[in-house]
């Protein structure tokens, strides 16, 4: 959890997102540093790194490489402001490509366009 | 050896033990007096050595060259000193098997892609694992391969779930079947205990007594089978505690059954928090003057507030009730899920050119009509 003091995590953020995710400390201080240096790939600030986090600790168990498929997918898709969607929908860092695509399929089928599937994921909480 | 702390009875019982009775006498006190030493000199103690020659017998019948080229056979499989040693202690069947039998345990396990990390692993905590045949391995990788898994997938849940070895194959089957009964598909099952090989050992009839606090809330067995599939570990008893506690909280705060059924809808996450997490962020509304009832359908209608840090939701409710958007916020209570900067960027923009704010929440495409600009 080094990285995590180091980036400027509280010893009681960290003590929530533990209390939440059980499971964090079984991650090495490389992946929690490859998680959020993806993050900051997206252009997510250091504010909207810690927020994400906080609310999704969740994303620090994640595989590095869904997490960066999942990435090229939803840009494939169209998706711009990464930072903000995350920032607003951190969940969907939980999300493989084959769920999210689930997802968009089915919005699809209500006959939804591009950019109707976009707004859905900036304007809806998605798990 | 009633120095070495035997008692008589014990004596009398190893002298009657067959492999013991064949031997001369003299090559049995060598044996054993070579085996005190070696295994005093690597840690262990009086006792230690008691419960292996107990256990195994035919230990003080082997002399310590076989002994020692028994335990160099384990550490060239990537055994440690202190883990061949550990599993001495809690196996000492171990010894019994011979340098080939340990070779050839090994090397089933290798030939069948167990990794041999896991190998490892799965000795110390299974190590009759070694004494079991090829055919029988493959039949138990086959009953998981038949039922749809991919061999990595089988060859992983049962390294890591080694209970399955004490069953026949044919009981492994019957698991699948109860769990689909249940509700699960085949592929919910492959996808959730590649995850979590434990699932398997929770017995099926005790399946949705574990979620007793969920389901009494009238909330219906395929919505958690689908929050059990996005998040398997629920299952563990770690986290049925968190579920039943953050229920059983969310209820002392005042949340109605159905207020509480829908925030698990929205997001199943809320389920995980500490009761002091959660009384934090009630208490953030307290302090912005919001009342309960008022606090508790907010949070209803917008769940992912309880995942907002303190300082985010401080700033979110510093912002709308600045703007007088309290009684907005209390019956739309989703504009909190917006982020806070580009509602800001909109506020201003809108109050600079004299527009309405009713323009503010506008989806992106909308709002960029109404002001001609990407804000």
């Amino acid at each position: 959890m080094d990285y995590l003091i180091r980036f400027g995590f509280s010893i009681e953020d960290i003590k929530n997102m533990m209390d939440t995710n059980i499971y964090i400390n079984s991650v090495s201080d490389t992946n929690v540093k490859k998680l959020i240096d993806i993050l900051e790939k997206c252009d997510c600030t250091t504010v909207q790194i810690r927020d994400i986090l906080l609310c999704n600790p969740f994303y620090l168990n994640q595989e590095i490489n869904t997490v960066k498929e999942t990435i090229k997918y939803l840009e494939k898709f169209g998706f711009k402001k990464l930072n903000i969607l995350f920032g607003t929908n951190p969940y969907l860092l939980n999300l493989n490509c084959l769920e999210i695509s689930e997802i968009i399929n089915t919005l699809k089928d209500k006959k939804a366009s591009v950019e109707e599937i976009i707004d859905y994921f900036n304007y809806n909480l998605v798990i | 050896m009633l120095n070495l702390g035997y008692s008589n009875k014990e004596i009398s019982m190893l002298k009657n033990t067959y492999p013991i009775k064949k031997q001369a006498e003299s090559t049995l006190l060598y044996n054993m007096k070579n085996l005190v030493n070696y295994f005093t000199k690597n840690g262990f103690n009086n006792s230690d050595i008691i419960k292996i020659t107990i256990a195994v017998p035919n230990t003080i019948c082997i002399s310590i060259e076989d002994i020692k080229l028994r335990i160099k056979s384990l550490m060239n499989y990537g055994f440690n000193k202190i883990l061949t040693f550990e599993l001495i202690k809690n196996y000492p069947y171990i010894l019994q098997l011979n340098n080939e039998k340990i070779k050839t345990g090994i090397d089933n396990l290798l030939e069948l892609d167990f990794r041999p990390k896991t190998i490892t692993n799965l000795i110390i905590n299974y190590p009759s694992i070694l004494t079991i045949s090829y055919s029988s391995l493959k039949r138990y990788i086959k009953v998981f391969l038949d039922y749809g898994y991919s061999n990595d997938d089988a060859v992983y849940l049962l390294s890591k779930n080694y209970n399955f070895f004490d069953l026949d194959p044919k009981d492994i089957k019957s698991k699948f079947t109860n769990f689909e009964k249940l509700g699960f598909s085949n592929s919910d099952i492959i996808e959730i205990t590649s995850y979590l090989p434990d699932l398997f050992n929770i017995p099926v009839n005790d399946f949705k007594n574990r979620f007793r606090s969920i389901l009494d809330l009238d909330y219906d067995f395929t919505s958690l089978c689908n929050i059990i599939k996005k998040v398997p570990f629920i299952v563990t008893d770690t986290y049925i505690e968190k579920v039943e506690n953050s229920i059983e909280c969310f209820k002392n705060i005042g949340f109605s059954i159905d207020s509480i059924k829908s925030m698990i809808n929205n997001n199943f996450y809320v389920l995980f928090y500490e009761k002091e997490y959660l009384e934090s962020k009630i208490s953030v509304f307290k302090a912005f003057s919001f009342d309960i009832s008022e606090t508790i359908k907010i949070i209803s209608d917008c769940p992912i507030i309880f995942g907002f840090s303190e300082e985010l939701l401080k700033e979110k409710l510093d912002f709308y009730l600045g703007i007088n958007f309290k009684e907005y916020l209390i019956e739309n209570s989703k504009i909190l899920f917006f982020n806070l900067e580009v509602i800001k960027d909109r506020y201003s923009y809108l109050s600079s050119n004299n527009k309405s704010l009713d323009y503010l929440f506008l989806k992106d495409n909308e709002f960029s009509k109404i002001c001609g600009g990407d804000i």
